[in-house]
């Protein structure tokens, strides 16, 4: 019998279940921790269809009804469920499984406050205490663990104190310090490193088609599967000009230019758009830092660029690069803890212009020589 | 797959099925019903991942096969037909074909795979039940359950089966039930579980009135044989409570009442209990029962004396009017005769005479007098 031939993972990970399984040592919990986009939740998924194939040398088969239902969300004990809003309706919830189950790697689209709430850990509760209906081993994944409400929290406890024989409960998370202290220490943890290129490639071509060299997108998604599939769907070229633009400006010091941009930016009020933005303007500036170093386009994040890239460094100091990072992920923070966008960043670009030093002319001319 | 069946029948079998659709549910598979046409035969199966019930009927087939298809919808159109032959199709792509000599309905179902299989029930430990021994078991003791998810064990009735005897216990903590059916007979086996309340209240939906049926299980399901439908439930795997020691064997002072008279009496007198508690007081005595219920938040007072008997000096003691209700009103007797020994102890309701084979004792716990 063999495991997850067919199963992308990282190799500790597969290496780690490899033996739990053939040795029948399942811990009754997991945490499966890291950070977006390396594959928790497919995997979670993979371990309880390997467990419950009925397939005789390779599981998961992903063919015995087992399997099937199990990719589809309808197996009777194998329970997904994740951290929503408190008001989700229940044809919502079948529509995310939906998406869920077209594509495990992607997050589920999901905005506003999330919680895991009370009556999803009832519903497990009210589940646990029935025999299971046709799997060996049943599964209990909870993804997003981080945003357990109290109650829910204390209430799991008891189920992860004492769960009935044959059940395993996966909790995932992308923060495990956020996770309470009482339920941490009744779980081992599992840690996802970030998926390689090539693995990415792989999983990207199980799902979605495209032609065309992925290194550019992986690598401005900085290994975050998730993302990769974001930029595959939603082209960043747009975005790339939009910080370009807004960079040019700032060297410029064109305020009304940086302002115009900033209310593009920031119209939609949307706080991901922003952050994403201000990730999109460290990104370039860790690439001006690089080329200026090593002077090596082809190891830049934003190929499209590189020129543009190349010339930002050749006029401007690269020792300032890095307090200007700074500041732009302070903004990035200050955003995402609810200060007002475009205040912040109009501080933010005046506080670049004033940051960045332009070289003097003979410097440029003596270092093209 | 391709069969023609009368609409009657084909009616009154998704009919059977119909209810175990969940009303309310994450899965969305669980909204359909799995037809299967093989061997002259219809087969319905719904599930809510609890129970799974599946009923048959007799039909013309003319191809085997199966398909799911969304309960609801199928029903809402056959239940709207006039006694019609209807043919029913579906192509390897799920297209479902309904031709009547109205017209026709095409939709969409889905492929067998993705539907939750039957239970596998395959065992020798069965028994065989009178129906209206089980359909009387049931209603006896499913009354008593509890609905508190935090004691899992008290949500289902526990049945255990001895060599001599049958019996059924059903418990929520503050009151407990307990019915045996002497003399079953023809067993081979002992067996203890907990068969939860929502599988009964179905079986006692389904159970005819006259003939036998056949009680299977297995290690994590019951399976009920009813006429022309099978309905399989999942067991409550948790321990029961060692119930045999909260009932007191020793008591002595015994009250003898109408059972009609006492019932009616605390239902007019608990009108005025305090709507929290529904405390009524019970004050009795050698010749007299005085019921009594307060309620100082709002000033109503309700007092009613009814004829007893009573083997002992007074005593007074109150019950919750509701949980007190309930077991009074399962009593079939036209005398009562209830046993307590003090304020604070449980108290005993038995039928006055025991009926044939049977043996049904009720307990009630107190609710304690401030004093």
């Amino acid at each position: 019998m063999t495991y997850f031939q067919n199963t992308i993972v990282q190799e500790r990970v597969l290496y780690f279940f490899n033996k739990s399984i053939e040795q029948d040592r399942l811990a009754h919990a997991y945490i499966f921790y890291g950070s977006e986009g390396t594959g928790k939740e497919a995997f979670a998924l993979e371990l309880a269809k390997a467990v419950n194939c009925l397939a005789e040398d390779a599981v998961p088969c992903n063919s015995c009804s087992s399997c099937v239902k199990i990719n589809k969300f309808s197996h009777p004990d194998i329970l997904y469920s994740f951290a929503a809003p408190g008001n989700i309706k229940d044809a919502e919830i079948r529509d995310l499984l939906k998406q869920k189950s077209a594509n495990p790697y992607r997050a589920l689209p999901i905005a506003g406050h999330r919680t895991v709430s009370i009556d999803i850990i009832r519903r497990l509760k009210h589940e646990a205490k029935y025999a299971p209906n046709e799997a060996r081993k049943r599964f209990f994944i909870i993804s997003g663990a981080q945003f357990f409400s109290r109650e829910a929290a204390n209430s799991f406890l008891k189920l992860l104190e004492e769960p009935p024989e044959n059940l395993h409960i996966i909790l995932i998370t992308n923060e495990l310090h956020l996770l309470l202290d009482t339920i941490r220490s009744r779980c081992q943890p599992v840690y996802f490193p970030s998926f390689t290129e090539e693995q990415i490639k792989e999983i990207v071509k199980k799902y979605q088609h495209f032609e065309g060299d992925l290194t550019a997108i992986i690598r401005m998604a900085q290994f975050n599967l998730n993302k990769v599939f974001d930029f595959l769907i939603d082209d960043p070229t747009e975005k790339w000009e939009l910080v370009y633009a807004y960079l040019k400006s700032v060297a410029k010091n064109d305020i009304p230019s940086i302002l115009s941009i900033i209310d593009r930016i920031s119209e939609k009020r949307d706080k991901n758009l922003i952050s994403q933005f201000l990730s999109l303007v460290i990104l370039w500036l860790r690439d001006a830092l690089n080329i200026s170093i090593t002077n090596d386009e082809q190891a830049l994040v934003n190929m499209d660029y590189g020129e543009a890239i190349a010339n930002f460094s050749r006029f401007f100091e690269p020792s300032d690069f890095g307090s200007i990072i700074e500041k732009v992920e302070q903004a990035r923070t200050d955003i995402e803890r609810n200060a007002h966008p475009a205040l912040t960043l109009t501080h933010l670009s005046l506080e670049m212009n004033a940051a960045l030093k332009r070289k003097t002319t003979d410097q440029v001319r003596e270092e093209a020589i | 797959m391709k069969f023609t069946i009368s609409r009657n029948s084909f009616h009154s079998t998704l009919q059977k099925v119909i209810h175990v659709i969940p009303a309310k549910s994450t899965v969305d598979i669980l909204y359909n019903v799995l037809i299967i046409a093989e061997g002259g035969q219809l087969k319905i199966i719904a599930t809510d991942l609890e129970i799974t019930q599946v009923a048959w009927s007799e039909c013309n087939v003319e191809q085997d096969g199966s398909i799911v298809v969304p309960g609801k919808l199928l029903m809402d159109i056959i239940r709207e037909m006039p006694d019609l032959e209807i043919t029913f199709s579906a192509d390897n792509n799920f297209k479902i074909l309904i031709e009547s000599n109205f017209g026709e309905y095409k939709l969409s179902g889905q492929s067998k795979t993705e539907y939750p299989s039957v239970p596998l029930v395959e065992s020798d430990e069965k028994i065989e039940l009178d129906n209206s021994v089980l359909k009387r078991m049931i209603e006896k003791t499913i009354f008593a359950c509890s609905t508190d998810n935090l004691r899992p064990a008290l949500t289902g009735v526990f049945f255990q089966i001895f060599e001599e005897e049958i019996r059924m216990v059903a418990t929520d903590g503050h009151r407990l039930v307990k019915i045996v059916h002497k003399n079953s007979g023809n067993q081979e086996f002992t067996k203890e579980l907990i068969v939860p309340t929502k599988a009964l209240n179905f079986v006692a939906r389904n159970l005819p009135e006259k003939g036998k049926q056949q009680i299977t299980f297995s290690e994590s399901h019951v399976l009920f044989e009813l006429p022309n439908t099978n309905i399989y439930t999942r067991i409550i795997k948790e321990p029961f409570p060692d119930y045999e020691r909260v009932i007191p064997q020793n008591y002595t002072k015994e009250m003898l009442i109408a059972k009609d008279d006492f019932v009616s009496s605390v239902k007019r007198v608990s009108l005025f209990s305090n709507p929290m508690t529904y405390q009524v007081r019970l004050m009795v005595e050698t010749d007299k029962l005085t019921v009594h219920a307060q309620d100082i938040d709002f000033g109503g007072e309700a007092k009613e004396t009814i004829p007893c008997s009573f083997n002992s000096e007074a005593l007074e003691i109150a019950y919750n009017a509701n949980y007190l209700l309930d077991i009074l009103r399962h009593i079939d007797t036209e005398k009562i005769k209830f046993l307590v020994e003090d304020s604070d102890g449980p108290g005993l309701v038995y039928p006055e005479e025991q009926g044939e084979n049977e043996e049904i004792v009720m307990l009630i716990m107190p609710v304690r007098i401030r004093s």
